[in-house]
């Protein structure tokens, strides 16, 4: 019997990053998600990218992205509270742009 | 949604990839009992507000790609299944979905009537569909910024 933090309504790991690789690279890439929730696709791809500015509009779900960033040693992953509506605009363009089920 | 959208092309360098991932909008949640190689169709779930939401979602995607911010590079869709041991952790699983999809009338006690005569080792099989759309930014997002 699975526990409830086993249970996922989520395609099991590592099928989303392989069908995005489909269209596009993200290894060395400057990669944005909007509406990255927990950071359960993030950190499915993050150790490849350059760089991750990842963004949700719930506190919670990006503190505990933050706490996961620290114990995986993630450093180039940035995770803020935005919403789309109110995405970070300076610094480098990024190459490729993820709605992880929140469009 | 499409201002969303737009204000992302900008954020993308020239030639940048947008890819968004979401639930089929066609193809519902399903049900099914399997068991010795076998499956037994129960349900496919329905749910008008979350099926709206997607509709809007679509609707936003073919926006932009016609007000050419961005041009279609592909779309791909993938069936993802989930083996669940009993009742309870069905209700659970569907608990993770917001907003909840529900049974259609008479499914319900379909699924309780075969899985009260299932076969040993039988499992609740969930199938749910995603799709994924990516778009390449055009100059039209840039030249918008200046």
């Amino acid at each position: 019997m699975k526990t409830h933090s086993e249970l996922s309504a989520f395609p099991p790991p590592g099928v989303e990053v392989r069908i995005i690789e489909r269209f596009v690279q993200l290894a060395g890439r400057r990669i944005l998600e909007v509406g990255c929730g927990d950071g359960r696709l993030t950190f499915q791809y993050a150790s490849r990218a350059s760089a991750v500015v990842a963004i949700d509009p719930d506190p919670d779900s990006i503190a505990v992205a933050r706490r996961v960033r620290a114990v995986e040693g993630v450093r180039h992953a940035a995770f803020q509270v935005a919403s789309g509506e109110r995405l970070p605009m300076s610094g480098q363009p990024f190459d490729v742009a993820l709605f992880s089920w929140s469009l | 949604m499409v201002h969303v959208l737009r204000r992302t092309g900008q954020a993308l360098r020239p030639g940048g990839v947008l890819v968004s991932i979401q639930p089929h909008r066609s193809k519902r949640l399903s049900i099914s009992i399997t068991a010795r190689s076998q499956r037994v169709p129960v349900a496919a779930l329905v749910n008008p507000p979350f099926e709206r939401y997607l509709s809007a979602a679509e609707a936003s995607l073919r926006r932009v790609v016609l007000d050419r911010w961005f041009t279609l590079i592909g779309r791909t869709s993938y069936d993802y299944r989930t083996r669940l041991a009993n009742l309870s952790e069905l209700d659970r699983y569907l608990d993770l979905l917001s907003p909840r999809p529900r049974f259609p009338p008479g499914g319900r006690r379909r699924l309780n009537a075969l899985w009260a005569s299932r076969l040993p080792g039988a499992r609740i099989q969930v199938t749910e569909s995603m799709v994924l759309i990516a778009l390449r930014v055009t100059s039209t997002a840039h030249n918008a910024r200046r």
